[in-house]
């Protein structure tokens, strides 16, 4: 299920690829960050300050070893959005995070389907026994995701000072 | 993941950024010599930066590389292209201490070499701000001219912003 290289790692799942951030994901990414649909990443952004937004998600594998998987299509290898493990300098630890580029790409459980497995990947490559997931109390869609995926309302942990109002989920590594 | 390839000058090597050298960029974008980048900027927000020079390579097939001098870590040099620029940049920066040495001019001159080598582009810019001295000299001794008809960045105007444009060698 892991591809060979640890610093350029796929995940295949019955329906998607997921793979590290490149070109081919930009035009989708640009089409995020300026759309009201980057409302929870600080968004809408401009194209210039949205390129930035991705080249800092792109260039954080090589420094941390982990980050954001683009989630593509495995039939007809479009970028659907990014699941995986955002870690900021200002941040304590990783953030498990997820987004779909666009509308029509909800409501066919992409993003589950993605972040499944990224967790898997993460729980079995590092070491790690959990990852937090800070969520707007207004982003409904996200905050059911979370719990779908397992995770659970964590009240002791705060977000950190970038991401006020948030509420803190933790994923826990399967027993 | 597409890195920097490691070039080789008289007395510098050009190579890939790694983890290691985050505390040297951090402290270099720190410094109050930054200024016409922007700066100084904050640990949080080099960062930012560090991880968006790396990510050039994999996005544009071009991008940053850490000059190291022979006792470590003297600056950086990039080509960079995001999506607000109308082309692509030629852009340096070196510690205080790294200063004076013609070291920039070295690393400028094989990054530059290395894009026209490496693309099939005639040109290359070079956004200055126009009290930025050092660097209208560095860039005049590259041989890059002042476009007066050079596109700037979105967002940008001739008050903070002289566009330099190198030629390719023909």
């Amino acid at each position: 299920m892991t591809g060979a290289n640890p610093h350029n790692p796929t995940l295949e799942t019955e329906r998607l690829l997921l793979r590290t951030p490149d070109a081919r994901d930009l035009t989708e990414m640009l089409r995020f960050f300026t759309s009201q649909r980057a409302q929870f990443y600080g968004g809408p952004l401009s194209t210039g300050e949205g390129w930035n937004r991705f080249a800092v998600y792109a260039g954080q594998w090589a420094l941390r070893g982990y980050g954001f998987f683009a989630i593509t299509a495995r039939d007809t290898g479009e970028t659907l959005g990014l699941a995986g493990p955002h870690h900021p300098y200002d941040f304590d630890a990783p953030e498990m995070s997820w987004l779909l580029t666009e509308d029509r790409r909800e409501g066919h459980g992409y993003a589950f389907e993605a972040c499944q497995a990224v967790l898997r990947h993460l729980f079995a490559t590092q070491p790690w026994t959990s990852v937090v997931s800070f969520i707007d109390p207004a982003n409904a869609a996200s905050r059911a995701l979370a719990l779908k995926l397992g995770a659970e309302r964590d009240t002791g942990t705060p977000a950190p000072a970038a991401l006020p109002g948030c509420d803190t989920f933790r994923h826990r590594r399967a027993a | 993941m597409t890195t920097a390839p490691t070039l080789t000058t008289a007395r510098l090597t050009l190579r890939a950024a790694t983890a290691a050298d985050f505390d040297a960029y951090a402290a270099m974008l720190g410094d109050a010599r930054s200024q016409y980048m922007g700066g100084p900027f904050s640990r949080t927000a080099a960062w930012d930066m560090f991880c968006n020079t790396i990510a050039q390579w994999s996005l544009s097939g071009f991008g940053g590389w850490i000059i190291d001098g022979a006792t470590g870590f003297v600056g950086e040099v990039a080509i960079w292209h995001p999506s607000h620029f109308p082309e692509p940049e030629l852009g340096w920066t070196l510690t205080a201490q790294a200063e004076g040495h013609g070291y920039a001019f070295e690393a400028a001159t094989a990054a530059r070499a290395w894009y026209w080598a490496n693309t099939d582009a005639q040109t290359l810019v070079s956004y200055i701000d126009p009290a930025n001295a050092r660097s209208i000299a560095l860039a005049t001794k590259l041989g890059a001219q002042p476009d007066p008809n050079g596109p700037w960045a979105t967002g940008e105007s001739a008050a903070d912003t002289t566009v330099f444009r190198h030629r390719r060698p023909v």
